[in-house]
């Protein structure tokens, strides 16, 4: 079930304004006043993922790809340019290949 | 009884409408826009009075706590888009009329047809809906009745599900009282990845899989689709390619009737979809 609530985090800080702020500004902070909130529990590697806003090993570990690049872009994009974090996302998830993304 | 109008099968990329926009676009958006007015000349000619609009959320409305197969929007207004899509892809917020009683018809319609649909009163609609209106009715003056699926997050229902209640929804439609003048936009893609390692290249996906794709749909092939289409079968051809699901839906509604024009439009993108089928 951890992997779907490694997806629930990914979703809410994508989808408002205020969590991406938060976020950005203290990853780690963040995600454990997030995860205390929540009845589940992330895996130790997934809460690590998260805090370390480490977008390849989340790919990595099933994230869903379509909501994970577009987390990855809002939260990277303003210390590292678009051009050079969609080839970075590109060579990670390449290593990668195709993990199975269903929860 | 009612009749459909039209039906139009249309790509929902999210980044067009902002790349349409730029002075310096490339070349081959002059082939997509000359599609996109000649779809949109095609749906003003039908003079609809209702929209029913089919795609798919992006985890947007839907997420995995509670994950419908098959939804339906019953409202008589929709906005969108979500923060999100404002921020990644420059998308305008929108309101588009609904058209509740037409919703709440399709749905207990489809009931009786063995499709449970689920539903929504508080429905935002992503770009899965506004990128073709924004295409083919950019006023958004027609009412819809928005039909959201589950192609993004699996497992997903299979092929054949599509096929039928898009058949359902078509037979629904055929047997309503009423001189409404309904129309079917449907969007979807070809081949695609989105958040993989082959993102955001510019050039077809699976050309191969395009060129089958647009072939069932011209043919009416529904074996074809349905026994090409599995979730494992569309990944090998990019991982987002399931969105295809949406126009074999399409093929449903059309109950496999050949269309009018059919296109896997190459133009330095990924495949972009265009279909369409006139009143017979």
């Amino acid at each position: 079930m951890s992997k779907y609530l490694m997806n629930k985090f990914i979703h809410h800080v994508n989808m408002n304004e205020a969590a991406e702020k938060e976020y950005k500004s203290n990853p780690h902070a963040y995600v454990q006043k997030w995860e205390k909130g929540e009845k589940l529990k992330l895996a130790a590697e997934e809460r690590e993922a998260l805090c370390k806003r480490d977008y390849g090993k989340l790919y990595a570990l099933g994230a869903h790809p379509f909501t994970l690049w577009s987390f990855t872009e809002a939260i990277w994009v303003h210390e590292v340019p678009r051009e050079q974090l969609v080839k970075d996302y590109k060579e990670k998830a390449a290593k990668a290949g195709y993990p199975d993304f269903k929860t | 009884m009612a009749e459909i109008v039209s039906i139009v099968g249309i790509t929902h990329n999210p980044f067009m409408p902002r790349l349409f926009k730029q002075p310096n676009r490339p070349p081959g958006c002059a082939k997509v826009l000359e599609r996109i007015d000649m779809m949109r000349e095609k749906l003003r000619q039908a003079k609809p009075d209702v929209i029913v609009a089919i795609g798919n959320d992006h985890l947007h409305q839907f997420f995995m706590d509670n994950m419908p197969a098959f939804m339906i929007g019953k409202m008589d207004a929709y906005s969108g888009t979500f923060y999100d899509e404002i921020r990644e892809f420059g998308l305008p917020t929108h309101r588009v009329p609904g058209d509740l009683e037409m919703s709440d018809a399709i749905m207990e319609g489809a009931f009786d047809r063995g499709v449970d649909f689920a539903y929504s009163n508080e429905l935002t609609i992503d770009h899965s809906i506004i990128v073709p209106l924004t295409f083919v009715r950019p006023e958004m003056d027609v009412p819809i009745v928005p039909i959201l699926t589950n192609c993004i997050a699996p497992p997903l229902p299979r092929p054949k599900r599509f096929y039928e209640v898009g058949q359902a929804i078509r037979a629904v439609i055929d047997k309503l009282q009423t001189n409404k003048r309904i129309a079917v936009l449907v969007s979807g893609h070809l081949s695609l990845e989105v958040g993989g390692p082959r993102q955001f290249e510019r050039k077809l996906m699976d050309p191969n899989f395009d060129a089958s794709a647009v072939g069932w749909i011209s043919q009416g092939d529904v074996n074809g689709a349905v026994n090409h289409c599995s979730f494992d079968q569309l990944k090998q051809s990019g991982n987002m390619t399931h969105g295809f699901l949406n126009f074999i839906m399409m093929m449903g509604v059309a109950n496999a009737s050949k269309p009018s024009y059919a296109e896997g439009l190459d133009a330095g993108f990924p495949a972009i979809p265009f279909f369409s089928w006139e009143a017979s």
